[in-house]
């Protein structure tokens, strides 16, 4: 009987509860008996019952609003939750020793995050790290090229693209929050929207101008790839988005993005020449968030995480069974294949 | 005086010609060469 709590009934939670609730076989460890959703907005949450309404989910979906209680009732936490509200979450499902799937995709939050490390790995609890697009699938994309190398010398992410209203949020402030990429043996700090540089992510969305923004992917990826020289992450962005960066948003935002997309760059040395391999997923945001999350989720249930404590996706699946599990779900790796293979 | 409206009067100019380009568009940057294919068989191991 796998209970599986899912905070956050937006873009992301929904999906992964619609996930979980399709994907369980019965007789799998894997399997999840009920979904628990919680959000403070019980419009929200009508708008999630309305779409998880279903055979498949028939009596096993239950809501909870706010008052919440105290404790987590469940096998595995997903936090899918606007930010400013992930810390509380993780350190509560923490302190019940209960597993956390985390999806968050802000700087700030995330190194908040990262400070309960000792804690998860003195009580032996898994808290997966960014268990999204990007980070998530783009740290599993990192792990997978990284394993064709017999040195890396550099990781390069980018992204395009946003989920919902909070992913877009996060996006928008990010652009004018400082940037931290690795270089050397320092964290070195730059402008977010600064350092345009032209990527070419997989169609649709194709060439796209990305700059730097306080994105967590470096943080994440220093820690799984510590001998890695230099590690950034861009993510695209146009003059407007730049220009208004600094201000609040100043339109809605749409309830969900178009298509977007991660790509990873990795530089090292196969045998002994320099060599170069970027690969790359194309999927609606909010949609490849929410396979991953839910792929990582199983993960947890069926004991396959290789850490027990707390790190990103990178350290903790193993790369080829995860992509091929979140293939499953629709997520298709590619890799760009040119005659130099730069783009 | 006239330096001033000489001064405005080219700002003027340049920024009517640098819309128009804008609004034109340039060339598409076509890709030079490669693509990208799914990972599959020997990219998955």
């Amino acid at each position: 009987m796998n209970r599986v709590a899912i905070l956050g009934a937006g873009a992301v939670g929904t999906r992964v509860a619609r996930h979980l609730l399709a994907d369980g076989s019965a007789g799998s460890p894997a399997a999840v008996d009920r979904v628990m959703l919680r959000d403070v907005d019980p419009e929200r949450l009508t708008g999630a019952l309305a779409v998880l309404d279903g055979a498949d989910s028939e009596g096993r979906v239950e809501v909870e609003h706010a008052p919440f209680p105290e404790e987590f009732d469940a096998d595995v936490v997903v936090v899918a939750t606007p930010r400013g509200t992930q810390l509380a979450a993780v350190k509560s499902a923490l302190s019940g020793g209960v597993p956390v799937v985390l999806s968050g995709d802000g700087l700030a939050e995330t190194v908040s995050v990262v400070r309960l490390a000792d804690e998860a790995g003195e009580r032996g609890v898994p808290v997966v790290l960014g268990a999204g697009f990007a980070p998530g699938l783009s740290c599993v994309l990192a792990a997978h090229a990284c394993s064709w190398f017999d040195q890396v010398d550099e990781i390069h992410v980018a992204k395009a693209g946003a989920g919902g209203p909070a992913c877009a949020l996060v996006h928008h402030r990010a652009l004018s929050r400082l940037s931290y990429d690795w270089r050397g043996d320092v964290w070195r700090r730059r402008p977010g929207g600064s350092g345009r540089e032209l990527c070419w992510f997989p169609e649709p969305v194709g060439p796209m101008d990305c700059y730097r923004a306080a994105l967590p992917d470096p943080v994440l990826l220093h820690h799984a790839f510590p001998e890695v020289g230099r590690i950034t992450a861009r993510m695209a962005a146009t003059r407007i988005d730049r220009l208004t960066a600094p201000l609040p948003m100043l339109s809605p935002t749409h309830v969900e993005g178009g298509v977007g997309a991660v790509r990873v760059e990795v530089r090292g040395r196969r045998g002994t020449t320099q060599d170069v391999c970027v690969l790359g997923v194309a999927e609606r945001p909010a949609v490849a968030a929410a396979a991953v999350a839910a792929t990582t989720v199983e993960w947890v249930l069926a004991d396959r995480l290789r850490v027990r404590g707390m790190a990103s996706l990178a350290e903790m699946v193993e790369p080829v069974s995860f992509l091929s599990d979140v293939g499953d779900r629709g997520l298709v790796a590619e890799i760009f294949e040119g005659e130099h293979a730069v783009v | 005086m006239e330096m001033i409206r000489r001064a405005l009067a080219a700002l003027s100019v340049t920024a009517a010609v640098a819309a128009a380009l804008r609004a034109a568009g340039g060339v598409p940057v076509e890709r030079q060469s490669g693509g990208w294919r799914p990972l599959e068989g020997q990219d998955l191991t």
